[in-house]
């Protein structure tokens, strides 16, 4: 299975993506969590508040069975 | 005068006066704006030993040279005063229409002086500035007397109220527009009470001078169309700043119980997703915003149906957590019953969980307080809501905040008074977040977190590291109410990663003044500087000791959840505190020196700290 990771926010300030650029593929076998294709891409799970799966939102648990861009949404509040 | 509308309206209420001046060219060259504007003549205006509630204190109502003007959410205006909540300065940031219909009725700030002998309602229709007999609004909720006031003057009508809380004085009432936006934080609807002054309503059909029309124009249009670009964009809004609760979770610091923990247990109950597929009707912008935060929600209760702008993220951590109701819609008809009052949710939610835990304690009694107090039940909210906003019973106390409401009940409260300089703490527990802790204890209004979200530096760099933290947090003080000065809000750059550099070349087409970020930057820090002056000025003992948080956070590890044994103790709390001072140019005792003052082109304010004894 190979996932498209990209980042937005102050995510792309911040390693991996500060230093690998925009996008980050990660290839590893279906069926996987969304939080172990965060983990797979270098990136701090607790840097990341949402995910969408091909403009679809989906929680950390879910699982991926296929290819796909995976868009990490960092944590968004603070008035 | 290019991005401004010119001019300073200052209402005499004392002698039902009004008067228009010329806003003056040092004022905005030195201060741009909004905060800016209000920190000046706050400090020009009030004489120093003011008390709050009293003719001498001021409201001070401004927008910034962005406000109104076509560009992504230009709808920031601030409220500011000397705090009833705090005895220092005081503002509140507010969304909505009513920056934009300020300007186009020719004011850049509203000064309101002297206290009306009977209830008003201030009306700025232009340059026709009237005052109406505010008797059929007086006792009303927030939320109708704006409905009345709409069917009375004209839909047209931009207009700001006050509930029954601002009416009976409680420290942290708030001024209310727009049916949910709230200026919220410092009591800012009690000063407007005391003064008799129900409600605020602008109408205005000027324009607006700008420097170079076409190019902003332009750049207005671009800016617009990279945040509707913005990866993200479309997944954000849904569920607002709500989004957020879980995250705040997963990394241990929701508000639990008075902040005994945090970690709530029932916070999928609570969530953003909770806000989004059980109440939510709609989202709900304020003027110019592409990524309306504001939802609009539908609850019933006692068989009636109750609608409500929220609840958002701060709602939902301390009417929800803190007090762990433990259903979207609890939170909701809480977050309704604050904003009729015209209670700030924030603190409100904060001095609900004090008193539920001073009962659980013993310290509060049935008898005392009229009923039983529970964790998680609506009703017991509700009640001490009411109680609160009409000084009935256990109100009278709890309308003071917690930090007065501990001093008086004692029992050791005082250790779980959550509040930092008489401010209630808002939205994220910090033992294992020293970035945010610092930011909680150096913000110049007490514990708000909106001057330096922090807790993702935290998160990135090290939550168990002091280093770096100071200069992150300071970044951010300097940065983050520049948005405040503009009279713009800042979500965009924060929620979906809109860049800094449309601001830094929007300002020289708006207003012809060649700053760039690095000076407008500085013109931030200038503002902060002069606030923390301000209470220095006006606060008995104000500085370091009054930047500690409550013992809980420096004694009390977190006792479960991702935080589990964490806490900051106070000799890390010094550190950071000793780290934070001396970036900024301040002396050990958090006052800034002779030489920070003059570098900021704050000399005057050296010279006035000199003769208080504090400089």
């Amino acid at each position: 299975m190979r996932i498209v990771v990209r980042a937005t926010g102050m995510l792309r300030d911040l390693p991996p993506f500060a230093e690998q650029g925009e996008e980050i593929v990660v290839e590893l076998p279906a069926p996987a969590s969304v939080r172990a294709v965060i983990a797979a891409a270098g990136v701090n799970n607790h840097l990341v508040m949402a995910a969408a799966f091909d403009g679809q939102r989906r929680g950390k648990d879910e699982l991926l069975i296929r290819d796909g861009e995976l868009l990490l949404i960092p944590p968004l509040a603070g008035g | 005068m290019n991005g401004y509308a010119g001019q300073i309206l200052r209402i005499d209420l004392s002698a039902r006066r009004s008067e228009k001046s010329p806003l003056p060219d040092e004022l905005v060259r030195d201060y741009i704006g909004g905060r800016g504007f209000a920190a000046k003549l706050l400090w020009d205006e009030v004489p120093k030993g003011a008390a709050p509630f009293s003719e001498a204190n001021r409201v001070i109502i401004a927008s910034g040279p962005f406000s109104g003007l076509f560009l992504p959410a230009s709808g920031k205006i601030t409220f500011a005063s000397k705090s009833p909540a705090t005895g220092g300065y005081g503002d509140s940031n507010m969304g909505g229409h009513l920056a934009a219909e300020l300007k186009y009725a020719g004011y850049d700030a509203v000064i309101i002086g002297g206290r009306a002998s009977a209830p008003l309602v201030i009306v700025i229709d232009d340059d026709r500035i009237e005052f109406r007999d505010a008797g059929k609004y007086w006792g009303k909720g927030a939320l109708i007397s704006e409905k009345m006031l709409k069917e009375d003057l004209g839909e047209d009508f931009q207009i700001a109220t006050i509930g029954p809380a601002g009416e009976k004085l409680v420290k942290f009432a708030c001024v209310s527009h727009d049916f949910g936006r709230q200026a919220g934080r410092t009591g800012i609807g009690a000063v407007l009470g005391w003064k008799n002054v129900k409600a605020i309503a602008v109408r205005g059909s000027k324009t607006i001078p700008v420097y170079d029309q076409e190019k902003a124009y332009a750049k207005g249009r671009q800016m617009y169309e990279v945040c509707f670009s913005k990866p993200g964009f479309k997944e954000w809004t849904p569920e607002g700043t709500a989004g957020v609760t879980d995250w705040v979770n997963e990394v241990g610091a929701f508000p639990t119980r008075n902040f005994s923990t945090t970690y709530f247990e029932g916070h999928q109950d609570i969530n953003g997703s909770a806000l989004r597929t059980r109440i939510k009707v709609t989202d709900k912008g304020c003027f110019g915003c592409p990524i309306p935060c504001g939802k609009y929600s539908r609850v019933k209760f006692g068989g009636k149906e109750t609608y409500v702008e929220g609840p958002e993220y701060e709602t939902i951590a301390l009417l929800g957590g803190d007090c762990a109701l433990t259903s979207i819609e609890d939170v909701a008809y809480a977050n309704y019953v604050c904003d009729e009052l015209g209670l700030d949710t924030i603190s409100g939610g904060n001095v609900c969980a004090f008193a539920i835990e001073c009962y659980e304690k013993g310290i509060l009694t049935k008898e005392r307080v009229g009923r039983e107090l529970k964790w998680g039940d609506l009703e017991s909210v509700s009640y001490l809501l009411n109680q609160i906003a009409n000084r009935e019973g256990i109100g009278d106390l709890l309308a003071e905040g917690v930090r007065t409401a501990s001093a008086e009940l004692g029992g050791g409260s005082e250790r779980f008074a959550i509040q930092v300089k008489g401010l209630e703490w808002s939205g994220y527990e910090a033992r294992w977040a020293p970035s945010m802790m610092l930011s909680y204890m150096t913000c110049d209004v007490g514990a708000h977190h909106n001057r330096s979200w922090a807790i993702t530096h935290d998160v990135a760099t090290g939550r168990d590291s002091l280093t770096g933290k100071a200069d992150k947090v300071i970044e951010l003080q300097h940065t983050r109410p520049l948005f405040d000065a503009l009279g713009v809000c800042r979500l965009q750059w924060v929620e979906i990663g809109f860049e800094l550099q449309h601001y830094e070349q929007m300002f020289p087409l708006v207003t012809g003044m060649p700053y760039d970020w690095k000076q407008l930057l500085k013109v931030s820090e200038r503002i902060w500087n002069l606030t923390r002056a301000f209470s220095l000025r006006e606060v008995p003992g104000f500085g370091r000791q009054l930047d500690y948080p409550p013992a809980r956070f420096m004694e009390e590890p977190v006792p479960s959840g991702p935080a589990q044994g964490k806490l900051l103790t106070r000799d890390k709390i010094d550190a950071l505190l000793d780290d934070y001072y001396k970036k900024r140019g301040w002396n050990a005792d958090g006052v800034p020196t002779r030489e920070k003052l003059h570098e900021l082109g704050l000399d005057f304010v050296a010279e006035e700290l000199a003769t208080c004894g504090r400089l």
